[in-house]
Formats: C-alpha cells, sequence, structure tokens
C-alpha cells in the first residue's frame, strides 16, 4: 500500500503512456487500412501527394499538364503501358490512377471475390467488345472488364465515394445506359 | 460506320433495274396490246360481219328501237371480250416475271463500269431437281476512255454452311448474244459490251450460295500504261443459306440477295468465318430498319441493325453492304474475342504506340470502332481496293502501308 501511495505518479504516468501507445497504434492501423485496397505500389488517391509520387516511384516517364489535373505516366507491369496517375494541380494530391494493363492476371472473378458484387456497371469506350466499367465505390476501386470472357483491361483506384461524384470526377466519359456502336 | 457521299453505285443499280424494269413491263405491254389487236382485227371482222347481218336483218324488216339494242349489246359484248383478253395477257406477263427474280450486280471506277445480271438469282431446293438453268448477262462500259488489251476472268464459288470451294458449272451459249470472252481488243469512249451465257446446276447444291466474281482488267487506258481494274459478283442463292446469319424484320428479297452477296464474300475467308461463327447455337440476327441512320450493332446479343445509309437515298451499294457488314460483324467477333479484342488495343493502341485511327470511320475516335474498322478495311483493300471514304480524302486506303500496326495485328493473329 505504501508502495503504491510513494509512487502513485509514477505508475500513472505509466498507465498514461501505455494508453497513448495503444490508441496510436490504433490510429496506425485505422489509416493504412485502406491503402491495400485501393493503392498502387504504395500510392493511395486522395491520401499520396505529388511529392511522396516521386519520392517513391521517382520521376515519372512522361508528364501531361492539363487545366485542373496533370497525368504523371509511370512504368507498370505491362513495359507497352503506364500507368496514369491523375495528380489534383490545387492540392497537389494524387486523385486518381489508372493501372492500363490489358495483360494482367487478375481477372473479373478475382475482383469479385475479393469486393463482393459491384455497385454499378457504367458504359464507356470499349463498349463495342462487350467491356463494362464495374465500380466499386465504397473500395475505390473499378475495373474495365468483359466478364463473359473474364478480362480485364484497366482497374482504377481512387478515393471511396459516391456514385454521383465518381461520375462527376472520374467518369466524365461513362453513361449509365449502354449506348449504340455504330 | 463510314458511308461514301461521293459515290452510290446501288442508286444507280437501282436505277438501271427500274430502268429494266419499266422496259420490260413496256415490251410486256406492247407483246399484250400485239397479241389484243391481232385478236381485236378478228373481233373488228366478226364485228362487221355481224352488223351486215344486222342490216341484212333490218332490211328484211324489224323496229328501228330494237336493232338500235341489239346493235349497243353486241358492241358492249365484243368491248367486254377485248379488255378480259388484254389483261389475262398482261397479268400473265407480270406473273411471269415475279416468278423469275434477277438481280442486277455493279462495280466500276472512274474508267470502267460493269454490270452483271443472273436471272433467276434465288431458287428454292426442289428446283434444282434434276437441273436449274441461270442466265447471266454481262454489260462492260468504257467511260470517258478508250480502254484496250482488256482480260477478263471470272471463277465460281459455292459457300454452303460456312465454307466455300470453287465450282465448274457445265456452260451454255446464248442464241443472239455474244459469250464472254476471255480478252476484248478496245472498247471506245461510252461503248458498252454485252455478253451472256447459261449455267447449269444440279442438286447437291442446297442451302448455298453460288458466286460469281468476275473480274475486267483494262491494260491500257486511253494510250497509257496504267491498268485499271474492276471487279464484280453476282450471287445466286439457293434454299436458305445464311450461314451463321439469321435475317429478321422487313427485307426485300433483292435486299437479302445482295446481303447474301456479302455474307459470302465475308464467310469466305475461313479463319475469321471460324472465330466469328463459333457460337453456333446463338446466330448473328441481320435485322432490317427502314431508317435514315448508320447502321449498329449490339456485340453482346450478336444482333446486327441494318438500314437504309444515312443519306437515306436507298438500300446501300454493293460496296457498302460489304463494308457494313464486315465492320458491325466486327463488333461482334470483338466481343466473341476479347483476347484478340486485348491484343489490338495493347498492340495498335499502347501509349508507345503512335495512336491512329483509321480515318474511313467518321463517327469519333474510339478504340472499340476502330477494331471492326481494321477487320473492314482490311478485307474491302482486297475485294474493292480503289475505294474512296469520306473523311480520307480522294486517294484510297492501303491498310499496309498507310496502317502499318492496324495491318500488322491483322497479319500476325491471323485474323484471316
Amino acid at each position: 500500500m505504501n508502495f503504491l501511495k510513494k509512487y502513485w505518479l509514477l505508475i500513472f504516468l505509466a498507465f498514461l503512456a501505455t494508453v497513448l501507445l495503444i490508441v496510436k497504434i490504433l490510429l496506425k492501423t485505422a489509416q493504412t487500412l485502406p491503402v491495400g485496397e485501393n493503392s498502387w505500389k504504395g500510392i493511395t488517391p486522395n491520401i499520396s501527394t505529388k511529392n511522396e509520387l516521386e519520392k517513391n516511384l521517382g520521376q515519372p516517364i512522361n508528364l501531361e499538364k492539363k487545366e485542373e489535373q496533370t497525368i504523371l505516366y509511370y512504368p507498370s507491369e505491362n513495359e507497352d503501358w503506364p500507368a496514369e496517375i491523375y495528380v489534383s494541380n490545387k492540392n497537389n494530391k494524387v486523385e486518381l490512377i489508372k493501372n492500363l494493363n490489358p495483360f494482367s492476371n487478375e481477372n473479373y472473378q478475382y475482383f469479385i471475390n475479393k469486393f463482393g458484387p459491384p455497385n454499378k456497371e457504367l458504359f464507356g469506350p470499349h463498349q463495342g467488345a462487350g467491356f463494362s466499367v464495374f465500380v466499386f465505390l465504397d473500395k475505390g476501386v473499378a475495373i474495365v472488364s468483359n466478364p463473359e470472357s473474364g478480362i480485364v483491361l484497366e482497374v482504377w483506384y481512387f478515393s471511396p465515394t459516391t456514385l454521383e461524384n465518381f461520375l462527376k470526377f472520374f467518369g466524365k466519359e461513362l453513361t449509365l445506359t449502354p449506348t449504340e456502336r455504330f | 460506320m463510314a458511308e461514301n457521299s461521293s459515290q452510290s453505285p446501288l442508286n444507280s443499280a437501282f436505277q438501271t433495274a427500274g430502268d429494266l424494269g419499266k422496259f420490260a413491263l413496256k415490251k410486256g405491254i406492247d407483246v399484250a396490246l400485239t397479241a389484243a389487236s391481232g385478236g381485236t382485227s378478228k373481233l373488228l371482222q366478226l364485228g362487221a360481219k355481224s352488223i351486215k347481218a344486222l342490216s341484212t336483218l333490218s332490211a328484211l324488216g324489224g323496229k328501228k328501237e330494237d336493232k338500235d339494242w341489239f346493235l349497243i349489246l353486241i358492241g358492249g359484248g365484243l368491248l367486254l371480250f377485248l379488255i378480259i383478253i388484254v389483261t389475262t395477257t398482261l397479268s400473265s406477263f407480270i406473273q411471269e416475271g415475279v416468278n423469275k427474280i434477277a438481280t442486277t450486280f455493279r462495280s466500276g471506277d472512274n474508267f470502267i463500269e460493269v454490270t452483271k445480271t443472273v436471272s433467276p438469282s434465288k431458287i428454292e431446293n426442289p428446283d434444282l431437281n434434276p437441273e436449274a438453268v441461270f442466265t447471266y448477262t454481262i454489260s462492260i462500259t468504257a467511260k470517258e476512255k478508250r480502254l484496250s488489251d482488256i482480260d477478263l476472268s471470272e471463277t465460281f464459288t459455292v459457300f454452303k454452311e460456312n465454307s466455300s470451294r470453287t465450282l465448274t458449272p457445265v456452260h451454255k451459249e446464248l442464241t443472239g448474244i455474244a459469250p464472254l470472252p476471255r480478252k476484248i481488243e478496245e472498247i471506245k469512249p461510252r461503248e458498252t459490251k454485252i455478253f451472256g451465257y447459261q449455267i447449269v446446276l444440279h442438286p447437291g447444291l442446297e442451302d448455298s450460295v453460288v458466286s460469281n466474281n468476275l473480274t475486267v482488267k483494262a491494260n491500257k487506258v486511253e494510250d497509257s500504261l496504267v491498268s485499271k481494274e474492276v471487279k464484280v459478283s453476282a450471287t445466286i442463292v439457293i434454299g436458305s443459306p445464311t450461314g451463321c446469319f439469321t435475317f429478321l424484320g422487313n427485307w426485300t428479297e433483292e435486299e437479302k440477295s445482295l446481303e447474301l452477296n456479302a455474307i459470302t464474300k465475308l464467310l469466305s475467308n475461313a479463319n475469321y468465318s471460324n472465330t466469328l461463327c463459333k457460337n453456333p447455337t446463338k446466330p448473328i440476327e441481320l435485322i432490317r430498319e427502314q431508317k435514315c441512320d448508320f447502321a449498329h450493332a449490339d456485340s453482346k446479343n450478336s444482333k446486327i441493325f441494318i438500314t437504309n445509309g444515312s443519306n437515306c437515298s436507298s438500300f446501300r451499294s454493293e460496296e457498302i453492304i460489304l463494308y457494313t457488314l464486315i465492320h458491325e460483324s466486327g463488333h461482334i467477333y470483338s466481343f466473341r474475342n476479347s483476347d484478340k479484342y486485348r491484343k489490338f488495343v495493347n498492340d495498335v493502341h499502347s501509349p508507345f504506340k503512335e495512336k491512329i485511327f483509321l480515318c474511313s470511320y467518321p463517327l469519333g475516335k474510339r478504340i472499340d470502332e476502330d477494331f471492326p474498322e481494321t477487320i473492314a478495311i482490311y478485307l474491302m483493300n482486297q475485294y474493292y481496293p480503289n475505294h474512296l471514304w469520306a473523311g480520307c480524302g480522294n486517294k484510297p486506303i492501303n491498310l499496309q502501308t498507310d496502317y502499318p500496326n492496324h495491318y500488322n495485328f491483322i497479319i500476325n493473329n491471323h485474323i484471316f
């Protein structure tokens, strides 16, 4: 009892330090959780900045400056296709990553097994060949795929969002229903 | 899909067909009237004799009013009889024309115009037994310049159940019309040479298309040694030979015949045909729509919609029908063969390659349109190398030299 009275301050500080340590660990885990799902080579939309991008991946092989965004091209698994990373000109944050790899081993079923059914099927530039854009909104992932063959042409990574915002920011050229192919 | 606004061979084909129809109808009416007038003179003679008899009757006595009524009755009867003869002769002539469908196929450039008419162009399977005779009439016209040293060659191909083979049918000469020669020395400007012959086909060709492909090559134009070549094909449809295609909607027999001509050309390419038709339980529906629009495809549901064309002047020309069919079938091919499509995406449109789209497709630059367009232009280069495309200037496309990446994709991946 005398021990507790004598060293109560030390014990309190040790307890506080333990609590703070646990809180810090929990917070770190919460922060890194989405990295596995909507990140590419450690780059996560809405979190990673242009500086982090260049620090992790080096200088891009090409760069295309647009009004609101800059597209940086980085080598991908497919030597014919660089990945496209869209960075906001306002805050220098990564907004969208498009990994265009028509020969990826990850097929349609792989993504269904991983994320469950997609939230929405949208129609875009490869629609004439039966490829749609399947969006997993809460995961921050979209794939361009033909479910019958299972082939995935592109994987897009973005910050989890609503369908409305996805169409507004990332899918301006996409439609909710198929358009006639002439 | 694109359409050539500067050329409309089918318009001319239809005009010619229309002119031929008018000519045939006029001829038929002439024949009918001649026959009828022959009959009429006899009837008039008969009438005159009757009147003479009546005069005799009148001389013998009887009331004048009775004689008038008797004359009106006889004259009316004669008129009725005459009408019946004329209409019967005319209707039997028209009926014969309907049963024997002839189709004119046409091709040409600025120097040569070739038409080939086959009659009948469509028969049913039982009509082959014991034999069926078909008449071909060919006209070759030098447009503005003198053509000389002209080579003519033709082949017959049978297309049946998605495969094709050559055919050597028995030929018969036609009386009063020269047979098709192998060579013509000269055709003067605006001169037309006409040839004709018959072939005989026998059982064993049920549900097939017999395609006759004629090549006319003028080795000299005026005094220049620049050769000019025109190909025209004429098809006979026997039974229902549609391969993996099926017709839906309001197709006329002539439209079907023209479309089958294109199907034959398309499916004669074994690799393409086998890959396109590898899902035989789901035929490709060719749906006829009477719309002023571009043709379009629903690749997921294996449907191709064929319209009159965006300018809506008429049904499409032989060349445009083939181009349209190949392009739209290319959409279904890409859907049924995603591995080929992804190879195309990678090999032709990766950012490290030149991002070029074929100039012949007018409705935007899209990879999923560039794929069927590449297939279409590759085949059109084989059949109509001189075809001009709106959007590509005054020079025909040569896929191999103008678009080497597209061409290499076709060759390296054995599309045809």
